[in-house]
């Protein structure tokens, strides 16, 4: 497994990674689907979102990721007004955030591996400094043996795991994953489950929107989202 | 593990090389840069005609008078001013210049053919027809000196319009690349939608997802800009020849020129140049009026 170092960024002991103060939130005119929403999510904390369909799980995250900004109300990253963000130090910020979606968000024509290695691409990595990282996550997630597949070959489970390998490979300090585990067996599941845990050891933030209860351990920390409104 | 431990699969571009998508653009930037290398090489041909007319018609002059009073007639314009040269056109030679406008039929004898004296001017400003016309009438000789500026004027008025329409024709064309390749950018941007979204999400700048397309239409222009100045100079070719053959010197003659040949090595390049800074901007301005919009 190619997560060994743990993180050693100056703000990981300072700001939480994720805190929501007021937040609301309404697509275009439509109603609010996020109403008062107070969260923190400290730096290296492991936390699971849950909550039926339509309660607003995905619109929460989305914020976290900065695809989506809130209506009202306050989000910082990192310490940083999300609001204040600039074109300059957006991209900075989600290059700290790994994302795996429901809809995996892959490119078709690139292969496995040049998907999974797409966030360190663009970051300027040379490729034969990303490679080995590169293969060894996808070996861990079971698809070392299809580096040059395409993504329309792949099945539904397939897909999820590499969006999931790119999510991690950059090690983000912010992990957030939407069902993460929907389209795969529960031995895959339970296998991406320890990657997200040995992400977390290093010190990376989790956050896991899940339908699945019997996924979260006992102890963990539980956010149930509602109608809109968080209680945790 | 070293990278020679597996067989890595081949970097591909982050934008589908071959995309259907961007076929329009390919074709229209064909056109267009045709279309602005005939226009420029066209406007340049007909003014450096129309110059070289110009130039021939101010630096002589003719005079028509009676076939007897041509030697009596010669050391009076020799007498005057900026003349360098006097030559008697010959009868036949005379007969020639009427043949395409009468003909290549036998002219009749009593047909009365004025003779022509033919003046080489060393500089049209100190030669003054109607000064060396009353000498002639002076000594008895009535003759028509013809110093040819009301053609030349013509000409250079013909020219100068030339140009301008050359200028406008290639100042649209620009205009109307730069407008396609921003619709075309356009159109790029919403097929390469769920490209974007995914680079935009993993931490890419806007500038290097407009690098992305300034690469890829700076490319595209310069294909379809070879492959429009190919096909000009194709046509340009084939209307050499053609203007080659059966020319009564009238019209100007066609053929390649430096000129020419810079024209259609150089219009690629500038294809390649505004569809480049065009779709670099557009997608500049587009990212970060979407960001905009997501942060009201």
């Amino acid at each position: 497994m190619p997560i060994n170092a743990p993180k050693s960024s100056p703000e990981l002991n300072q700001a939480p990674s994720v805190q929501m103060s007021g937040v609301s939130m309404r697509y275009g005119e439509g109603p609010e689907v996020l109403r008062d929403v107070d969260l923190t999510l400290a730096q290296g904390e492991f936390a699971f979102l849950t909550g039926p369909s339509g309660a607003g799980k995905s619109s929460l995250l989305k914020l976290m990721y900065l695809r989506e900004q809130a209506s009202r109300g306050l989000i910082s990253l990192f310490g940083q007004d999300s609001a204040q963000l600039t074109e300059t130090s957006r991209p900075l910020v989600r290059r700290r955030i790994g994302v795996v979606l429901q809809d995996f968000d892959l490119i078709d024509h690139l292969s496995v591996f040049e998907n999974v290695a797409l966030p360190l691409r663009i970051h300027g990595v040379k490729r034969s400094s990303y490679a080995s990282d590169a293969v060894e996550i996808l070996r861990w997630v079971g698809l070392g043996e299809r580096l040059d597949a395409l993504p329309p070959t792949l099945s539904g489970g397939e897909k999820q795991r590499v969006a999931i390998a790119r999510a991690v490979i950059a090690k983000p300090d912010l992990l957030i994953a939407d069902e993460p585990t929907g389209n795969v067996d529960p031995a895959m599941g339970a296998r991406l489950i320890r990657l997200f845990e040995e992400m977390n050891r290093i010190g990376t933030t989790v956050l896991i929107a899940t339908h699945d209860l019997d996924l979260i351990p006992s102890g963990a920390r539980r956010l149930e989202i509602a109608r809109g409104e968080l209680s945790s | 593990m070293s990278t020679s431990d597996f067989n890595l699969p081949k970097q591909q571009p982050l934008f589908p090389p071959h995309a259907r998508a961007d076929r329009p653009l390919f074709l229209v930037m064909m056109i267009m840069v045709f279309l602005a290398c005939i226009a420029a090489m066209g406007a340049q041909r007909s003014y450096q005609a129309a110059g070289d007319w110009g130039r021939g018609l101010s630096q002589s002059a003719t005079v028509q008078l009676k076939s007897e009073d041509v030697a009596n007639a010669l050391p009076i314009l020799n007498a005057q001013n900026g003349i360098s040269q006097t030559r008697v056109i010959s009868e036949s030679e005379s007969k020639e210049l009427l043949r395409p406008w009468l003909g290549g039929a036998a002219l009749p004898d009593d047909l009365p053919v004025p003779a022509l004296i033919d003046l080489r001017l060393t500089d049209e400003e100190s030669f003054n027809a109607r000064k060396a016309q009353s000498a002639l009438k002076a000594a008895g000789i009535e003759a028509n000196v013809d110093d040819h500026q009301r053609w030349s004027r013509d000409v250079a008025r013909t020219a100068r319009a030339v140009q301008l329409l050359g200028m406008m024709a290639l100042a649209l064309l620009i205009t109307a690349t730069i407008a396609t390749a921003i619709f075309a950018t356009q159109a790029g941007l919403v097929a390469r939608k769920s490209i974007i979204d995914v680079l935009t999400q993993i931490g890419a700048r806007d500038r290097y997802i407009a690098r992305l397309f300034t690469q890829r239409f700076g490319w595209l222009g310069l294909l379809s800009g070879v492959a429009g100045a190919i096909l000009a100079g194709i046509l340009f070719l084939i209307l050499s020849l053609i203007s080659g053959q059966d020319s009564e010197g009238l019209l100007p003659r066609l053929s390649m020129g430096q000129f020419d040949l810079w024209i259609l090595f150089l219009t690629p390049i500038l294809s390649a140049i505004i569809c480049a800074i065009s779709a670099g901007r557009t997608v500049r301005r587009t990212l970060s009026t979407r960001e905009g919009k997501r942060h009201i």
